[in-house]
């Protein structure tokens, strides 16, 4: 790949810009460049070291992130996104989703779901999902995992041969939603759109050097 | 086809989309729902509600002709554009227009770093330029410079210094827009023009000499709509041998007044070089009813009352904040000078809290936890969770006063603020003020925003009072989210608006047409004057 300075100085820019968001779509590989769902999880709390194993047993690559989601984007995760969109999934709390959601954007990749997992007084977990429709019956099997519920969590986004594309139209998550649960975790997925749809992100991360 | 802007015939609208295609290419204008939804300010105080502001569509240019080229159309058909770098900034409105119905003009294709010069300690960006990308550009070239970052660092450097952000480092850096050196702007007629040195050719002092000859043009190009800057040169930091992190704090409330004084005479002589933060550990967000109750009281609580609640908690009322840069042996005497100034008053403790010698490792970097005070871009304040039952800190509005830099009057305003946050039933959120600027402290309040309509009408009650009442106390904001700004151009009405008056006859000689960024900071097109 062409180091930024590099790309400047051969005046490449424009000539290589001209990929269509028909194309980048195209690129959008379901999964990493090498294959891989990526995966992401907070090493802050237990839930998210026991998705991230889990997850890591069924042979997705994981990284994990703690408070400071910016370096991760910085060092790691924006560098691989411009050789091309692919999926992500992960367990974190909701304003590292949040940021990952909007900055995902800028990258043609799209929310497909949550669930939200917020704790109930009782201790037990109250799991909901807002998404894909056809998905609805995962939070039924998260309860049933009782207080594995994470590891459960990981088997389902890690499952499948093609991760779900994105099916409706999400607003970035509503962190003030949850203010009565402000400790909920969520597992999600981000992902790039259909073949040829229209979407600024995919777009636009198809000029970047 | 998207809903044309207002007052625009949807085959007009379509004409110039068309017309806008052959410039830019198909692929580059934005039309359906789902793209168009992107551009919504996911922290809107109007969220769902009929005055919410959307685009009607995006547009994406790559170059300066590309854009003069759709300005010029845009003229043709009086097509409303609404230029954005990162589109990030959430608090003041993201990249949602002023105008409804504007088309985005999305400048992040535009997202080349055209030089960095080390000797001269510069830099030439483009609008699409993010923090993020200019500090791994640094890094990874090995150029001992620092940025200067916003926090969050998701922003763009263009976008962030022409909205006149701030950062953390040394003063020539972290007021953004005070730290750039050169501009060029696509006007709003299609012309393309160079500030300062840069419109003489063959300068070789575009980014090191601000001011050219002539007039000097460049601030009415920040928090404004004269036209569509495409490159702004910036001074960078050379990375100093060490850098000393220090707190300072004093244990009554009072003792601020003499902390004040004293910092700011320590940053008037550059002894202090950074930011300096001021907050209270003991003013925070907790529920706690005694604190609720002096904290709304409106000034009634005395300084007795809340010594006493401040020695039952066992922790200082203040606690400053500040870094020092350079030579390790000049570090040390600035540090000892400071403690000298400041050592009067009454519990003074002093405490290092970090000291580094530079460069860093990508590891030590990494684990640095004030990472914008070193220039390093950071999401940090989008913090991993919440604290058990504290509130969620986002989304939320930025009131953003200034004051003179003394206590007394840091006092006056959270015993103003908390009253007015109480009153409507909310927790103040006030903790300090910040000292991006040599001679003022900004005072940052987050003010919720929801997701419905009810809470979002107590909410822009509770803005509006704190805006109008500050101004009356004498301390109007710097800065103020897309929907407020005609609010906030009416507190700078001196002589029956006579700055208003002179920002819209600007308007009409340099953009008639109302094409660019219309309403924004309240300047509106004459056609478009008490319509919209």
């Amino acid at each position: 790949m062409l180091s930024r300075r590099a790309f400047v100085e051969a005046g490449a820019a424009l000539a290589a810009l001209a990929a269509s968001r028909a194309r980048a779509a195209e690129h959008a590989n379901q999964r990493a460049p090498d294959g891989q769902l990526r995966v992401i999880i907070d090493r802050s709390f237990d839930e998210g070291l026991a998705f991230g194993a889990a997850a890591e047993r069924r042979g997705a690559h994981v990284d994990a992130v703690d408070a400071d989601l910016g370096s991760f984007w910085m060092r790691t995760l924006e560098p691989r996104l411009r050789h091309g969109p692919f999926a992500l999934a992960g367990l974190t709390a909701g304003a590292p989703l949040f940021c990952l959601e909007l900055l995902c954007r800028d990258y043609g990749l799209t929310t497909v779901y949550r669930i939200e997992h917020a704790r109930r007084p009782d201790g037990g977990v109250r799991h909901t999902l807002t998404g894909d429709p056809a998905l609805d019956g995962w939070t039924e099997r998260l309860a049933a995992a009782g207080a594995q519920w994470a590891a459960g969590a990981a088997e389902l986004a890690t499952s499948g041969a093609a991760v779900p594309r994105p099916t409706i139209a999400l607003e970035p998550l509503d962190l003030r939603a949850h203010e009565h649960s402000a400790q909920s975790l969520f597992t999600w997925m981000i992902a790039p759109p259909p073949v040829g749809a229209t979407l600024v992100g995919a777009a636009l991360a198809a000029t970047r050097p | 086809m998207p809903n044309p802007p207002p007052g625009l015939s949807q085959r007009d609208f379509n004409t110039a989309l068309g017309r806008i295609e052959e410039v830019v290419g198909r692929e580059w204008v934005f039309k359906s729902d789902a793209d168009v939804a992107l551009y919504r300010d996911a922290y809107s105080p109007l969220w769902g509600e009929s005055e919410e502001r959307f685009a009607s569509a995006a547009v994406a240019p790559i170059s300066v002709e590309e854009i003069r080229a759709v300005v010029r159309i845009a003229n043709e058909y009086r097509l409303p554009l609404y230029p954005i770098s990162t589109g990030r900034n959430l608090t003041y409105g993201g990249s949602a227009p002023v105008y409804s119905g504007s088309v985005v003009l999305d400048l992040k294709r535009m997202n080349r770093i055209l030089d960095v010069n080390e000797r001269d300690k510069t830099c030439l960006v483009e609008p699409g330029v993010s923090y993020f990308d200019m500090y791994r550009h640094l890094r990874t070239n090995n150029i001992r410079l620092w940025i200067d970052t916003a926090d969050p660092g998701w922003g763009g450097l263009i976008g962030n210094a022409l909205d006149r952000g701030g950062g953390y480092t040394g003063i020539d850096y972290r007021d953004h827009f005070d730290a750039h050196c050169g501009m060029e702007v696509v006007l709003a007629n299609g012309d393309l023009v160079r500030l300062g040195m840069g419109a003489s050719p063959q300068a070789k002092t575009w980014q090191l000499f601000k001011y050219g000859l002539g007039p000097w043009l460049d601030g009415i190009f920040s928090q404004s709509n004269f036209g569509i800057v495409t490159k702004m040169g910036f001074w960078l930091m050379e990375e100093p041998e060490a850098a000393l992190q220090v707190s300072v704090t004093v244990p009554k409330r009072r003792d601020v007044v003499p902390l004040l004084d004293g910092l700011h005479s320590l940053m008037c002589a550059h002894t202090i070089p950074s930011q300096t933060t001021v907050a209270s550990p003991i003013m925070n967000g907790s529920a706690d009813p005694e604190l609720v109750r002096l904290r709304t009281s409106g000034g009634t609580a005395s300084d007795a009352d809340w010594d006493r609640y401040t020695a039952a908690q066992g922790r200082p009322f203040w606690s400053s904040a500040f870094i020092y840069y350079g030579a390790q042996k000049v570090i040390a005497a600035q540090w000892e000078h400071t403690k000298d100034r400041l050592a009067s008053i009454a519990g003074v403790q002093f405490r290092e809290t970090a000291s580094y010698t530079f460069p860093l490792s990508d590891g030590q970097a990494e684990a640095v936890p004030d990472k914008p005070r070193l220039g390093i871009p950071s999401l940090n304040l989008f913090s991993s969770r919440n604290a058990p039952g504290a509130q969620p800190s986002e989304g939320h509005l930025d009131f953003s006063p200034m004051i003179p830099p003394r206590g007394e009057e840091l006092i006056a305003l959270a015993d103003t603020t908390g009253k007015i946050y109480g009153d409507l039933g909310l927790i103040p959120t006030f903790v300090g003020g910040l000292m991006f600027h040599p001679r003022t402290m900004i005072c940052f309040h987050a003010v919720p925003t929801y997701r419905n309509a009810a809470d979002n009408q107590r909410t822009r009650r509770l803005f509006e009072t704190l805006v109008r009442t500050c101004t009356d106390r004498g301390w109007p904001i710097y800065r103020i989210h897309a929907h407020f700004q005609a609010l906030g151009m009416q507190m700078f009405g001196f002589n029956d608006g006579a700055l208003h008056r002179l920002h819209e006859t600007l308007k009409d000689a340099i953009d008639p047409n109302g094409v660019v960024s219309p309403g924004r900071y309240s300047i509106w097109p004459k056609h478009l004057r008490g319509r919209a």
